[in-house]
C-alpha cells in the first residue's frame, strides 16, 4: 500500500512538472487546438443530422459531450482544482471525496439546465442576455464561495495547529510555579488529549462541508454547457441539449473522480511518511492550511481572469 | 468577414474557444500582368464547420439541417458574409523587404455553402501594381490570432510566365513558444474571448512567395 500511493504521488508529481517546466504546456496547446476543431466540427455535424430528423445522432451527440468534458476539465479547470484542493487541505475519505466530485458535476449541469432552461422560457432572453447573466453574476457567486471554502480551510488548520501548541495546564497560572514541565513542555501527569484525533479530524469533514463544495462548484455552471444549451434551444434541440449537459457533466465527473482520487493519494502518502504522533498531527494541520490558501488564491486568481 | 457575427463566437466558453476561434482554410492565387509585375491577391476562405454552423443558426437559415440553401436564404448568408466591419482589415498582408504594399477594398466577393461550410472568395488589388524582381511575400493571417489561416492547396498563379512562387508553412512550435513568452506563462487557453490577445497572429502565418525573373 505505502509503496503503491508512493508512486501514485511520484507519477502525479511528475506530470505536472512536465507540463509547468518541460515545455509539456506548448505541446498539450498545440494538440488541444486540433482537438478542439475535431471535436466542434464534429458537434456541428451531429446537430446538422438531428435538425435532419436523425434521431440516431444524438447518440453521437451524446459521445462528444462527455468527450468535450472530459477533455475540457483535463485542461485548467474549476470544480477539479476545488476538489483537488480540498482533497489535499482536509481529511477527507476517498470514496466520499469522489462522489461529492461526481455529485458537483451532475450539479453543475443541472444549474446550466436550469439557468438556461428558466430564463429562456420564463423570460424570453435572448442568447447574449443568459450568457452575459452567467458571466456577471455566477462567476462571483462561485467565486466568493470557493474563498470562502479555502479561507475555511485555513481556519480550521490554524485552529487544529492552536490546539497541538505544547500548552501548560490552565491551573499552572493559579499555582505560580509548583508544577514543573518536561523538556517539550508537556505535562508528564495530567494525561488529557493534547489535540483531536486524526478520526476526529476526518469527522469534521461533515455533510455541511460537503454541501458547501457542491454548491460552490455548481454556482458556475460550465460555459460549454451553457453554450450547447442556448444553441440547442435556439434551433429547436433543447432535449438533446439537456441530454448532452448531463453526458458533459459525466465526463468531467471522470476527471474530477481521478483528481479527488490522487489527491487523497498524495496526501495519504505524506501522511504515512509522517507516520503517527503530534509530528503527524502537525503536519496535517499544516497541509490543511496550505491546500486551503491554495483554494482561496485560485478563487481569486480566476476572478482575475474573468475580469 | 464575419465579425459582427462573431458575437455568437464570443459566446462560446473561453476554455474550449481557446484562440483561435475560428478555423479558415485560405487558398491564394497570385495574379500578374505577364510582365513580372503583382496585380493582386485572389483569396478564398473555407470557414470551418462549426463556425459555418453557428452562422446558419444564427441567421436562422437551413432550419431542416439539410445544407440546400433557398435563394432567400443565400441571399441572406452573402449579405452578413460580405459586409465588413469598417475596422477589418482583410486579413492579408503584402510585403517587400521591408515595405508594406498597400492593398484596394475587396473585388469580385463572393459567398456560398459548400458541404456545410461558408465559403467567401474576393480579390485583393495592390494600389500599385510591383514589380516582382524581388521577392513579394503575401500572408494571410488576423494579427490577433481570433482566426487561425491555413494555406491549403496549390499556390495560384495567373499570367506569371517566368515566376515563380514558394510555400513556407509557419513553424508552430516557435509560434506557441512565443505566445508562452507573451503571455508570461499563461496558457492561450486561459485568455476569455473578450480579453485582449497580444497582436502574434503573424508567428502563425503561412508564408507565399513570388518571385519574377532572375
Amino acid at each position: 500500500m505505502r509503496r503503491l500511493t508512493t508512486g501514485l504521488a511520484v507519477l502525479v508529481l511528475l506530470a505536472a512538472l512536465w507540463l509547468w517546466a518541460g515545455g509539456g504546456a506548448a505541446q498539450v496547446a498545440q494538440w488541444a487546438s486540433a482537438g478542439q476543431r475535431a471535436t466542434q466540427d464534429a458537434l456541428a455535424r451531429a446537430l446538422r443530422a438531428l435538425q435532419g430528423g436523425q434521431t440516431g445522432a444524438i447518440v453521437g451527440l451524446l459521445g462528444l459531450c462527455f468527450a468535450y468534458g472530459f477533455f475540457h476539465a483535463a485542461g485548467p479547470g474549476h470544480g477539479k482544482f476545488v476538489i483537488g484542493g480540498y482533497g489535499l487541505a482536509a481529511r477527507v475519505p476517498m470514496v466520499r471525496l469522489i462522489g461529492l466530485a461526481l455529485t458537483s458535476s451532475l450539479a453543475q449541469a443541472g444549474t446550466a439546465i436550469v439557468l438556461v432552461g428558466g430564463t429562456l422560457a420564463a423570460l424570453g432572453w435572448g442568447r447574449e442576455q443568459v450568457q452575459g447573466a452567467a458571466d456577471r453574476w455566477l462567476a462571483h457567486v462561485s467565486t466568493a464561495m470557493v474563498a470562502g471554502l479555502g479561507l475555511w480551510l485555513v481556519w480550521r488548520g490554524l485552529r487544529a495547529l492552536w490546539a497541538l501548541r505544547p500548552a501548560p495546564r490552565p491551573d499552572m497560572s493559579l499555582a505560580g510555579l509548583g508544577h514543573s514541565l518536561d523538556a517539550d513542555g508537556i505535562c508528564a501527569t495530567c494525561g488529557h488529549a493534547h489535540g483531536p484525533t486524526p478520526a476526529q479530524m476526518a469527522g469534521v469533514t461533515g455533510w455541511r462541508d460537503s454541501l458547501w463544495l457542491i454548491a460552490a462548484i455548481a454556482a458556475r455552471p460550465c460555459t460549454g454547457a451553457l453554450f450547447l444549451l442556448i444553441l440547442t434551444w435556439q434551433v429547436g434541440l433543447f432535449w438533446a441539449g439537456v441530454l448532452g449537459a448531463v453526458s458533459m457533466a459525466l465526463g468531467t465527473a471522470c476527471i474530477t473522480m481521478l483528481v479527488a482520487g490522487a489527491s487523497v493519494t498524495l496526501r495519504e502518502s505524506a501522511l504515512l511518511r509522517a507516520g503517527t504522533g503530534p509530528g503527524m498531527m502537525r503536519l496535517m494541520a499544516g497541509a490543511q492550511i496550505v491546500g486551503g490558501a491554495i483554494v482561496a488564491l485560485l478563487a481569486v486568481t480566476m476572478a482575475g481572469i474573468a475580469a | 468577414m464575419l465579425k459582427p457575427i462573431l458575437t455568437a463566437l464570443t459566446l462560446w466558453p473561453a476554455a474550449l474557444a481557446a484562440h483561435p476561434h475560428v478555423f479558415v482554410e485560405a487558398q491564394v492565387e497570385l495574379v500578374m500582368d505577364g510582365a513580372g509585375n503583382l496585380l493582386g491577391v485572389r483569396l478564398t476562405w473555407t470557414y470551418d464547420e462549426f463556425f459555418s454552423y453557428l452562422l446558419t443558426a444564427d441567421l436562422g437559415i437551413d432550419p431542416e439541417g439539410d445544407l440546400i440553401l433557398t435563394d432567400d436564404e443565400l441571399a441572406t448568408l452573402q449579405a452578413s458574409v460580405l459586409d465588413w466591419p469598417a475596422d477589418f482589415g482583410g486579413d492579408l498582408t503584402v510585403t517587400q523587404g521591408a515595405a508594406t504594399l498597400p492593398l484596394g477594398p475587396p473585388e469580385q466577393a463572393s459567398a456560398q455553402m459548400d458541404a456545410g461550410r461558408v465559403v467567401e472568395r474576393h480579390f485583393r488589388p495592390l494600389v500599385q501594381p510591383a514589380a516582382a524582381a524581388t521577392a513579394i511575400a503575401v500572408q494571410v493571417f488576423d494579427p490577433y490570432y481570433y482566426v487561425a489561416y491555413t494555406v491549403v492547396g496549390d499556390i495560384g498563379l495567373t499570367d506569371g510566365a517566368g515566376c515563380q512562387t514558394a510555400y513556407q508553412a509557419a513553424d508552430l512550435n516557435q509560434a506557441y513558444a512565443l505566445v508562452d513568452e507573451v503571455l508570461y506563462g499563461r496558457s492561450a487557453s486561459d485568455v476569455g474571448p473578450d480579453e485582449e490577445f497580444p497582436e502574434i497572429g503573424y508567428a502563425f502565418a503561412d508564408l507565399v512567395t513570388v518571385t519574377c525573373g532572375g
